[in-house]
């Protein structure tokens, strides 16, 4: 397995795309329920949390980057080959695997549990699965730039609907995010943690990054990028916070839903169901983004054909999507997801870049 | 050609797996009531839309027995051909016995089920609601569910009542130190109209509010835009200010004045680490419409004596309504909530608030300005 990887012209894809591919893939299923779980670590003072895991994704994301600049067409795949050696460095690649398996396990799940909960309570899980991996693999087929426009078309035809939280925020009480600070500062922390889930998929930059043309422009749309989401998921926190009632939030599952439950025009008086189905455009880029770095992640390790390690794992995925049929297995699946995803993503490029610079000094002390 | 055909198998199969529901065969459920029975049971009157095309009428009212909201429903099915539906229930309206009990383990239903319309208004009647769901309707609405629901959106965005939606009770009742309230619905010669607030203490009805004192509420609660009011000012009260040449007739008795058009705004001011003091100032900026007596607006002192009579009054009225809800240990305007936003140590529960609601003092500041007073002077 070779370190650099090259990539046709006629694949790459322009820098300016990967605002929309990191974004994406970062809103999905997690911005559904995403106030109630930090709402339940550090309370009124939830918006603090998000500010500093903001703040250290930003940073995050800009240590990938500075990662991926050591090489010359690298990703993370062949780098930590590198770095650890083959057998080490695929087995951490294996790790990615699962890992990225489960996050869309967990999408899917936590996508068609909505739906059943919220318009079709008698819809059969295995349509709802069937309906969205048709999707995924009919996208995938089509190879990156395929990929990439979904991201794009998806985007523009979902980012409306931020607009129509205007009703929940003209019923905002602000008097509840007073006295700012009741939570202690491991509260705040624990809060910031427990953000993971929804913020996760930004790693597909250590991914996509040989497809990039124009490499030294990634800074700005992947950091933009990172700011939209980390707004978006503000804005659904605070009018959440300000709307319901604390001891409301702590019950309502998915609060975000619920916001669009009391948006109401006089052509489409239930706008919550026009919201759910909606949100399958939101799913859609998670889960073609996702599969897509699994397929890459197979086919640069072990040189497995992309379309055979589609079917496969498109086949598991229906198995298993049908296997988790209660809500706590599935909050158990989100909840493991997201602890995995804090080491790999949040934790292991840190480390991968102190290890460079180690490398590079040592290097340095021998040359001299 | 794989794909279309594929693309058609996928669409057979989107149209084969989800059950469908043509709206012939439904019956769209728009109001429902609740009574108390004898045990643990209560008594639902559902009033329901049916869009058969064979029959001329359109509404129907059905009576079932129950434990549960839902349980209701399953009953009603056996008594009506149409499948029932609840996905449009706007109004749903609670005998006081049974409000006096507790509303909340009605409610769970609707905060569980996702069906269920979470702006619909809630209300409590003290009159069966087996009646007062069978009332006649003089007015062309639809049905009699539709016209309740109607006469409480009317008084609400007309600000001449407190939002009554199922999300604004429950989170009055979540929230430590607000109570919610509901507008009581009553019958008089067959037609319903509404007679007052309910006020609650938690999620049990505990008294009632007269129509009149409901506006001081409001100014209370939140700041208004479009709100009316009358106020009785004692017959003394202007004497000095009326137009020379006035008859005796025309200043005999109490002067009444309307007032229209009020903007308001309300400032709730805690005290730090006291929670039985509060401060509230309330600006309002108002137009004259009109006048019992023939007083001589023309004068600038005039309407200075005017306004000063007006704050005298309002600030006479609003404490009466506060020593109100002391008496009933109920705080619907959130003054509990107001204390917890600048306390971090101690703060309020439930339980200690409604302890201390009797000892609060609340100071009220007034300032009234009546910027115009119609085309005559």
């Amino acid at each position: 397995m070779k370190i650099n990887y090259y990539v046709k012209q006629d694949v790459a894809v322009h820098a300016f795309y990967l605002f929309f591919l990191v974004h994406t893939v970062q809103i999905g299923a997690g911005l559904m329920g995403v106030p109630r779980i930090i709402f339940s670590e550090s309370g009124t003072d939830a918006w603090m949390s998000l500010i500093l895991a903001g703040i250290y994704i930003h940073f995050t994301a800009w240590i990938m980057v500075l990662v991926l600049r050591e090489y010359e067409s690298a990703d993370v795949l062949g780098i930590q080959c590198d770095l650890f050696g083959m057998f080490i460095g695929k087995v951490i690649g294996c790790l990615y695997v699962v890992y990225l398996f489960f996050l869309l396990l967990s999408v899917i799940k936590n996508y068609v549990e909505v739906v059943q909960v919220f318009i079709f309570p008698e819809i059969p899980i295995w349509l709802m699965s069937f309906f969205l991996l048709f999707l995924m693999i009919y996208c995938l087929l089509g190879g990156i730039r395929t990929v990439v426009g979904a991201c794009f078309i998806f985007f523009l035809l979902t980012i409306w609907l931020v607009f129509t939280l205007y009703k929940p925020i003209s019923l905002m009480n602000w008097d509840h995010f007073l006295p700012i600070g009741q939570s202690t500062p491991f509260e705040v922390l624990k809060g910031a943690y427990k953000t993971t889930y929804s913020l996760l998929g930004f790693e597909v930059i250590l991914f996509v990054y040989p497809y990039i043309k124009n490499k030294k422009a990634v800074h700005l749309p992947i950091q933009s990028a990172i700011f939209l989401t980390i707004f978006l998921t503000m804005l659904v926190m605070v009018v959440s916070i300000g709307y319901f009632s604390p001891d409301q939030l702590k019950e309502t599952v998915w609060a975000t839903l619920a916001l669009f439950k009391i948006v109401s025009f006089s052509i489409i008086e239930r706008f919550d169901f026009i919201a759910v189905a909606l949100w399958m455009m939101v799913i859609i880029p998670n889960l073609v983004i996702i599969g897509w770095m699994i397929l890459h992640s197979l086919n640069r390790m072990f040189y497995v054909s992309k379309k055979k390690s589609l079917f496969m794992i498109s086949g598991l995925l229906f198995l298993a999507s049908l296997i988790i049929e209660y809500r706590s297995y599935i909050n158990l699946l989100t909840d493991w997801t997201a602890k995995i995803g804090f080491w790999l993503v949040f934790v292991y490029p840190l480390f991968i870049y102190f290890i460079l610079q180690i490398k590079k000094l040592w290097r340095k002390g021998k040359r001299a | 050609m794989k794909w279309i055909s594929m693309t058609i198998i996928l669409l057979l199969l989107c149209a084969g797996c989800i059950p469908k529901s043509p709206i012939e065969k439904l019956g769209i459920i728009t109001a429902m009531g609740f009574d108390e029975l004898e045990g643990d049971k209560m008594k639902g009157t559902l009033v329901m839309f049916q869009f058969d095309p064979t029959t001329s009428q359109t509404s129907q009212t059905v009576t079932s027995e129950a434990h549960t909201s839902k349980g209701i429903r399953n009953e009603a099915n056996q008594k009506t051909s149409h499948k029932l539906v609840s996905g449009q229930i706007r109004l749903k309206v609670y005998q006081d016995q049974l409000a006096s009990k507790g509303l909340l383990r009605y409610l769970d239903t609707v905060t569980r089920d996702a069906k269920m319309l979470p702006l619909a208004y809630l209300s409590v009647s003290d009159v069966p609601t087996s009646q007062l769901l069978r009332a006649e309707i003089s007015e062309d609405a639809p049905n009699i569910g539709k016209y309740i629901e109607r006469l409480i959106e009317k008084s609400i965005t007309n600000e001449m009542s407190p939002d009554a939606t199922v999300v604004t009770f429950l989170r009055d009742y979540h929230d430590i130190g607000v109570d919610p309230t509901l507008p009581l619905l009553s019958l008089e010669e067959q037609r319903v109209f509404i007679k007052g607030l309910g006020l609650f203490q938690d999620d049990r009805y505990v008294g009632t509010l007269t129509d009149e004192d409901i506006f001081y509420l409001l100014l209370l609660q939140k700041n208004l835009k479009i709100g009316q009011l009358q106020i009785e000012l004692p017959e003394s009260s202007m004497e000095k200010y009326y137009k020379k040449e006035a008859a005796d007739n025309e200043t005999e008795g109490s002067l009444h004045v309307s007032i229209h058009k009020v903007d308001s705004k309300v400032k709730i001011k805690p005290k730090k680490n006291d929670p039985s003091s509060f401060k509230v100032n309330l600006t309002m900026r108002t137009r004259l419409l009109e006048v019992s007596k023939s007083v001589d607006l023309s004068e600038k002192k005039t309407i200075d004596a005017l306004e000063k009579q007006i704050e005298k009054q309002i600030e006479k009225r609003v404490s009466a309504l506060i020593q109100e809800f002391k008496e009933k240990q109920v705080d619907p305007v959130g003054f509990g909530l107001k204390y917890n936003t600048i306390t971090r140590k101690d703060r309020l529960t439930n339980e200690s608030w409604r302890d201390q609601i009797p000892n609060m003092k609340v100071d009220i500041n007034v300032d009234v300005k009546l910027l115009r007073h119609g085309i005559t002077e």
